[in-house]
């Protein structure tokens, strides 16, 4: 479809994100040709997913330059983008509930005469599209009842409706059965063939391997290197992601507040565990699914999960918390059952809980921050059956969390009014107030610039360090190793491998950790078998 | 795909700051924007502009009777926001206000007009306003339990379901509860010693209105100060929330729907026992209506509905003033209402940040 080679050009990108202060592009060179399949890794947070937004016209780049075929562009929505050329296609596409497939494909790019659509005209072209690339879609489904492999291949037919020449492809396998992956691949690989410009974003090292044609590698916002795909390896792409040691950079945390640990694991065949989770399986739609989780967690232990998105840790949080039901198998918190579905159970048990979508779950936005902070003594007011509320008491509360978590501002405030670091302290300290044997923490550190991190960290390991037991889920690596006693990698739904990490102090020489860190990055991407360490 | 592209666009637009001062600006805004048109509109369509404004602006302040009027209006209106208001905190609407005003009414004239004789006065108001309660809150009930049970829209539920009952209502008052003495679509009167006492007589201004007073501080305290109260806004305002704190949202719905009911069958109860002394066709004309712009000029706090009913029925009985005195034709009146529920509803917030100072919460 192009006769000259025509290519995509991000040179010099940088972007910071002011509202938190975080710098998710320091300086990325990037180019893409059509005809080719170019892979996109990093580690989480490296900034694969801003860059492509960079490109797809999501994000405005701070500065930086971006140039099509030699002009240079500048974008203010992803439909300037499109208009260029440009798509992408992400890992759960967004479709107009209640469309049929074919009217959600020309959306915004209706053939109209006098301000009629020719409807006939336009299912056609849809189905003729999908024909000729062999989806095997039916153009009238109802976008509410296709899958996500569905999903993906309606959202491709939206993007190749506009004649788009660069699609980009947000980790698109993650979400895909294996030979949905490699149906996805074989088209891939016939858009390649007809000269248009892929972008790959994945995960899985040797399956990019097998398909790209050549791998730009970004680690913290910084272009390390693009280079044919033949030339390198998987071992070779991992020592580039996860880069020279960053964990010998900065202290451990640990060491503040040394843990008896030997004390701890000698008690802890006696004592029952924390948390226990036994042959857990959950299959909720939209959501990453759990084939059998067994998970046990000590007393005054910290257990880190691993895994990289959508393997699974996110439908774990919500399970154990109890916000969804499992398919079968038991969790049992300080020796009470989760019932599925129930939320309540969890905190009659005496759990506490940090989510990863802080905004979503643990905040009400709307309301002032007093408000959000008060929530768990309101329910402890409503169980003494106390149903009158002293301001004064209210205030002191607040006043309590919020000084622990180093906020100022008037917590009258609505919580919307805050910063997400901010909230992220907010949450943080309120949960931890609640002192509950069981704290489940999913990325703690999310927003924290380094002192804030730091502090957290400390905070954390005094709490296991009085008998707190802690389950860590993170996808910082530094975060888990610096602070878990043992960490799980999760892969697919399922536990691939469980780690002790050395302890830097004693047992084990600090050369160790490197070892792990590449172990734990090789459980995660699913490329190597994978041995017990330490 | 273009519902990705918008779901980006309004993220861009939420991040800012200010929003709660913007939208509260917003509202009175909407108010005086809603007045300047009221305005431009009676100065445009009467035949003598100054005497109809005059009567627009000064006339609802200085003939008592209207004030009076006025007064007992916003009353009503304070009682009906508070219904929305309250369904609103626990995360549901109320669009049946209408119907369970009427069926409150209704209910309570029936009480009222076939009470023994014998019965002292307090007891027979008292059971006339429970069964005024209980007939607006069964219809708000029935629309929550929908909701909690089936997953019904409420919105839709509660439309529906006060759409049905007015055409009964209707029937029942010209038909069996009609007084077949008198010319009127209305019930008999009820006895005067069971009426609320007049205060500004002529007007039609009662002590409810110190009632529908009292009980806009009593939800302030509440929804405020008591744990049920603040459960139910954390119900309203953030359901995930609700359940990550450990309890369930819908458990209030049905509850706060139920109340919501109960209050507009007060409002209902408060017009035909203080205001009209009988139960006349379509006698909730409006009340249940205005009670949601109310509430919208409010932002559902229930103290701020005490000057937004005010507001609202000074716009009221302002326009029908001028109409009746400059011979304005009952369409510009109707219009002008249309107008300031318009107005009221849309809020102007956009406009407003762009061009309010930046103390009224403006744009920087």
């Amino acid at each position: 479809m192009t006769t000259a080679a025509s290519s995509v050009e991000l040179s010099a990108i940088r972007k910071y994100f002011p509202s938190n202060g975080v710098e998710a592009l320091a300086s990325v060179n990037f180019n893409l040709v059509a005809g080719e399949i170019h892979a996109l890794i990093g580690e989480n947070g490296a900034g694969k997913s801003t860059l492509m937004h960079v490109m797809a016209g999501v994000v405005k780049p701070s500065s930086g330059k971006i140039s099509l075929d030699g002009n240079e562009y500048s974008w203010d929505a992803p439909s300037d983008a499109l208009r260029a050329g440009i798509g992408m296609v992400r890992q759960h596409p967004r479709l107009v509930p209640g469309f049929r497939l074919w009217e959600d494909c020309v959306l915004g790019a209706e053939a109209v005469r006098w301000s009629i659509m020719n409807r006939v005209a336009a299912r056609n072209r849809v189905n003729e599209l999908s024909c000729r690339w062999g989806f095997n879609l039916d153009p009238d489904a109802l976008t509410d009842d296709l899958a996500t492999s569905q999903r993906q291949k309606a959202a491709i037919l939206a993007l190749l409706l506009r004649k788009v020449r660069f699609l980009i492809f947000d980790e698109p396998s993650a979400v895909l059965a294996p030979a949905e992956t490699d149906r996805l691949f074989d088209l891939l690989r016939n858009l390649r063939e007809e000269g248009r410009g892929i972008v790959l974003i994945s995960h899985k090292l040797d399956e990019t391997l097998t398909i790209a044609d050549r791998v730009t590698v970004i680690r913290q916002g910084r272009t390390i290197a693009t280079l044919p795909a033949r030339d390198t390896s998987v071992d070779m792409l991992r020592g580039m992601m996860f880069g020279e040691m960053r964990v010998a950079d900065k202290p451990l945390h640990r060491k503040s507040t040394p843990p008896c640990r030997n004390s701890r694991q000698a008690d802890r065949q006696a004592k029952a565990p924390v948390l226990d989770i036994r042959s857990l399986v959950v299959q909720v739609p939209g959501k990453p699914y759990l084939r059998g989780i067994n998970l046990a967690l000590w007393p005054g232990m910290i257990h880190g999960i691993a895994g990289v998105r959508d393997s699974g840790p996110e439908t774990l949080e919500l399970a154990i918390a109890g916000m969804i039901p499992p398919v079968s198998g038991e969790i049992e918190v300080l020796g009470k059952r989760i019932s599925g579905n129930n939320p309540k159970s969890f905190r009659q048990a005496g759990g506490a809980w940090v989510p990863a979508d802080r905004t979503g779950v643990a905040l009400a936005l709307r309301l002032p921050l007093q408000d959000n902070m008060v929530v768990h003594a309101v329910g402890r007011a409503l169980r003494n059956s106390i149903r009158i509320m002293s301001k004064t008491n209210l205030r002191r509360i607040t006043r309590g969390i919020l000084s622990d978590a180093r906020v100022t501002g008037d917590p009258r405030q609505l919580a919307s009014g805050f910063s997400g670091g901010t909230l992220q302290r907010a949450v943080l300290a309120r949960e931890l107030a609640e002192n509950a044997a069981f704290l489940l923490l999913s990325e703690p550190g999310w927003g924290l610039d380094l002192e804030n991190k730091a502090i957290l960290h400390h905070t954390i390991a005094a709490n296991a360090a009085r008998g707190t037991s802690i389950l860590l889920i993170s996808t910082d690596l530094d975060e888990l190793i610096s602070l878990s006693d043992t960490i799980s990698v999760m892969r697919n739904g399922n536990i691939v491998a469980t780690f002790q990490v050395p302890d830097p102090d004693t047992i084990h020489p600090p050369m160790e950790i490197p070892a792990l860190r590449e172990a734990i990055g090789a459980a995660m991407t699913g490329s190597e078998a994978c041995a017990d360490v330490g | 795909m273009l519902a990705e592209m918008r779901d980006w666009k309004q993220d861009k637009k939420r991040d800012g700051k200010g929003v709660s001062r913007g939208v509260a600006s917003g509202s009175i805004l909407a108010l005086i924007a809603a007045v300047v048109l009221s305005t431009i509109l009676i100065a445009l369509a009467a035949e003598n502009p100054g005497d109809a404004l005059k009567s627009f602006f000064i006339t609802p302040w200085t003939s008592l009777y209207l004030l009076g009027n006025m007064m007992d209006r916003s009353g009503l209106l304070i009682v009906t926001g508070l219904g929305i208001a309250l369904a609103f905190k626990g995360g549901t609407f109320n669009l049946g206000g209408e119907g369970q005003v009427y069926a409150g009414g209704l209910a309570a004239v029936f009480v009222l007009l076939h009470a023994p004789e014998n019965l002292s006065t307090p007891i027979t108001m008292l059971a006339a306003l429970v069964v005024a309660l209980a007939a607006g809150g069964f219809l708000g009930a029935v629309s929550g339990i929908l909701k909690s049970r089936f997953g019904v829209d409420e919105l839709i539920s509660s439309f529906l379901i006060s759409s049905t009952v007015a055409p009964i209502a209707d029937y029942l008052i010209s038909g069996p509860l009609r007084d077949p003495s008198s010319n009127l679509l209305a019930t008999a009167r009820i006895p005067a010693r069971l009426l609320f006492p007049r205060i500004l007589e002529p007007s039609s201004m009662n002590i409810s209105l110190v009632g529908a007073v009292l009980l806009a501080f009593y939800f302030a305290f509440f929804l405020t100060s008591t744990a049920t109260g603040y459960r139910i806004r954390v119900a309203g305002s953030n359901p995930l929330f609700a359940r990550f704190a450990g309890f369930s949202p819908s458990r209030y719905w049905m509850p706060v729907m139920g109340a919501s009911g109960a209050l507009h069958g007060m409002a209902g109860f408060f017009a035909v026992a203080g205001t009209y002394g009988l139960c006349h066709r379509g006698f909730s004309g409006g009340i249940g209506w205005n009670g949601i712009a109310v509430a919208l000029i409010a932002r559902n706090n229930p103290v701020a509905l005490i000057p937004a009913a005010l507001a609202f029925a000074w716009l009221e009985t302002g326009s029908s003033s001028a109409l009746l005195s400059s011979g304005l034709s009952m369409e510009t009146g109707t219009f002008i209402q249309a107008v300031v529920f318009l107005l009221v509803t849309a809020r102007l917030l956009p406009l407003g940040r762009t061009f309010l100072p930046v103390w009224l919460g403006g744009r920087k």
